[in-house]
């Protein structure tokens, strides 16, 4: 944790030694998606002719508030991080190990290759794979059981959706054993 | 009351409204059993299923999700002292000496009867409310209706505990992703980069889905336990725990009120009610009772009571006015947009039987609780031994294949992930995620009204003012703003000069 409370108010802002760089970070893409809806509206919605006119026809009215909106809230948030005053989360107060953060990472990566591999492997291999490669991340042993559940898991998932709720799963496109 | 009741009797009856809130009723007890879980991500991972369900029945079992979940904390916090959810903080005090003193059988048929019994009271509260509420609002025009989007979109993020400013930023984030698309009244692609993919708008069950149950699973990952498994002996309930619940009837109607009355504040909840409700019963403790703090049933009684009632409360500005209290209205609510009802005033008027029905199923939720309660604890007990490394994936896949379920593309997956990543990050750096929901819901609403507004107005603004109801609510939004940017120190000072000048 880059930050150290001074003070402990309840739920108040508190000052910190050092402001974290994510806060500066989300601070940057709130600033940059008012800025971007601003580009939308003298762009594209201009183009258009979609950014004038009566309030019906006008589609840039509200966005624009919104940015505006968006922008001066920035500007506030700014003052209170150059004034060291941060809320800090409980979820950023929360103790992990670096063990922990890395697990943590492994399994976004895990989900994104599932995701990816959902329309090419198919339902049933690709979710059996996901489950199995995070059971064995956040360490189930024994090995058997992991494979068990996975597999039992992905079954019962499948045939409710499947059965009861008439829901296509993806097929795949590979031809391996469990696609449709 | 009886007239909606009556007209909601035919959607009601159907074997999908009884089996979705069974469901939803043992749903609900093993997602608020379970710490980390709760009763909102047990809403979120079961949203999607609702599309491929009749909306009474979709909606029963979401509020059934929302109600037994109020009281499944309970269990664990009795059992272990760790509250499956924060609304069970309070029934530890008492609930786990009395499980110490070997009575936690006693405790949680006590939990169990108590918030079945305040959910009925806190239900009948909602049918008598919010049908009043929406008669009120009915003549309301596109001014007030903006007001009252402006109100929803504050509250929760000028009301809960986390900064304002952050949660105004997510507020109007929430209400740019809701604008992406075509523009309801000209037909206008909208931030949507040329891409059809895009035209629709962003599907809300893959943003809330990302944004809640991903980030939360994040966060479970980061910190660790994953092969922890509580040594927790099997506990029977017996039904007599009515009857033990009943010899408090003073308490359970107190508290139950002020359950009623905070769950229908937005912003405040269901926590906030059971400790106040915890306070008063603490200084009117029955005769014969084990002393507040040691085991005392009335403490369990309060908390409990409390906490369920503030489910029909909360219900109350959620269906009437479509201003949701937390993020589990407000999710609900989102819920009642994609069942195809239009919530709000109107919603009474022009969806009646459904409205009627909706009320039907959320009595006979916590009549289930109570059997489902009475029958199932030594299943949700068990439950409590599932090891996280098991039940993390487990969510995860649920979230993944509901997700896909709604639309059968895989695009949805992306965005999922994506507000997934978004979610770790705002929650992490203290950004609320409930205003986005409020947002996305609300911003249609806000911006269809105000621009109507000024169509009405020959495009000047002022006109509001002209609208007295819509005045007051915006003055009132205003003075929530003032005291939200107060700073701490000179509100005390404020604060101070008035008692003193009293």
């Amino acid at each position: 944790m880059s930050e150290t409370p001074k003070s402990q108010p309840g739920s108040e802002a508190q000052v910190v030694d050092r402001v974290a760089p994510g806060e500066w970070l989300l601070l940057a893409a709130f600033v940059g998606l008012g800025l971007f809806v601003h580009q939308q509206i003298l762009g594209p919605l201009t183009d258009q002719g979609n950014a004038s006119g009566d309030a019906v026809n006008n589609a840039a009215l509200f966005p624009r508030l919104v940015a505006n909106l968006i922008l001066g809230l920035c500007a506030l948030q700014l003052v209170q991080l150059l004034r060291r005053r941060v809320l800090l989360s409980i979820e950023f107060l929360q103790v992990t190990t670096p063990e922990n953060a890395w697990r943590c990472l492994a399994a976004t990566v895990v989900l994104f290759a599932y995701v990816l591999g959902l329309p090419l492997l198919g339902f049933y291999p690709a979710t059996v794979a996901f489950l199995l490669a995070l059971f064995l991340l956040l360490k189930a042993r024994p090995i058997w059981i992991a494979v068990l559940v996975a597999v039992l898991l992905t079954l019962v998932v499948g045939y409710v959706f499947e059965e009861l709720l008439r829901v296509v799963l993806p097929q795949g496109r590979l031809g391996l054993p469990g696609q449709g | 009351m009886f007239d909606i009741l009556l007209s909601g009797l035919d959607s009601f009856q159907s074997w999908q409204v009884i089996g979705g809130v069974i469901l939803g009723t043992v749903i609900g007890m093993v997602v608020g059993v379970l710490p980390g879980l709760g009763p909102l991500i047990g809403i979120i991972l079961m949203l999607p299923l609702t599309f491929h369900m009749e909306p009474v029945a979709g909606m029963g079992m979401l509020m059934s999700i929302f109600v037994a979940g109020s009281c499944g904390g309970a269990i664990s916090a009795i059992v272990l002292r760790i509250p499956g959810t924060p609304l069970a903080a309070a029934t530890l005090l008492d609930g786990y000496p009395m499980a110490k003193n070997g009575r936690a059988a006693d405790a949680i048929g006590l939990a169990i009867a108590s918030s079945a019994l305040a959910g009925v009271l806190g239900g009948i509260v909602m049918i008598l409310g919010a049908p009043a509420l929406a008669a009120v609002a009915t003549n309301f025009g596109p001014p007030e209706y903006f007001a009252l989007a402006i109100t929803g979109l504050l509250s929760i993020s000028v009301v809960s505990n986390e900064s304002t400013i952050k949660g105004l930023m997510t507020g109007a984030l929430g209400v740019l992703i809701a604008m992406v698309g075509s523009d309801p009244l000209s037909n206008a692609a909208r931030f949507t980069f040329g891409t059809n993919a895009l035209s629709g708008g962003i599907h809300i069950v893959a943003i809330i889905v990302g944004l809640f149950a991903l980030s939360e699973a994040a966060f479970q990952i980061l910190e660790g336990g994953f092969r922890k498994k509580p040594d927790v002996q099997s506990v029977r309930v017996s039904m007599g725990s009515l009857w033990m619940a009943l010899r408090h009837w003073k308490n359970l109607l107190r508290s139950s009120t002020i359950g009623v009355f905070f769950g229908a504040l937005p912003g405040a909840s269901g926590i906030i009610a059971s400790f106040t409700a915890y306070a008063i019963a603490r200084s009117k403790p029955l005769p014969g009772d084990a002393p507040f703090g040691e085991g005392a049933e009335g403490g369990v009684v309060a908390t409990e009571s409390a906490n369920n009632a503030a489910c029909g409360g909360a219900m109350i500005p959620t269906l009437a006015l479509a201003i949701p209290g937390d993020a589990a209205t407000a999710v609900l609510l989102g819920a009642l947009l994609l069942l195809g009802l239009v919530p709000g005033p109107q919603m009474f008027s022009l969806s009646g039987d459904a409205v009627g029905g909706i009320f039907l199923a959320f009595l006979v939720s916590n009549v289930v609780l109570f059997f489902v309660g009475m029958l199932m604890t030594p299943l949700f007990v068990r439950v409590l031994k599932v090891r996280k490394q098991y039940l993390v994936p487990a969510v995860l896949l649920l979230s993944i294949v509901g997700v896909y379920s709604v639309q059968s593309r895989v695009d949805d997956l992306w965005v999922m992930v994506v507000f997934g990543v978004l979610g770790f990050g705002l929650r992490r750096y203290g950004y609320p995620l409930a205003p986005i929901v409020i947002g996305l819901i609300l911003g249609p609403i806000a911006e269809g009204s105000y621009r109507r507004t000024l169509l009405f107005s020959d495009n000047g603004p002022w006109f509001i003012l002209e609208r007295p109801i819509a005045t007051t609510i915006l003055a009132i939004d205003l003075l929530v703003l003032i005291v939200a940017f107060t700073p701490p120190s000179l509100r005390r000072r404020a604060l101070g000069w008035f008692r003193r000048s009293a």
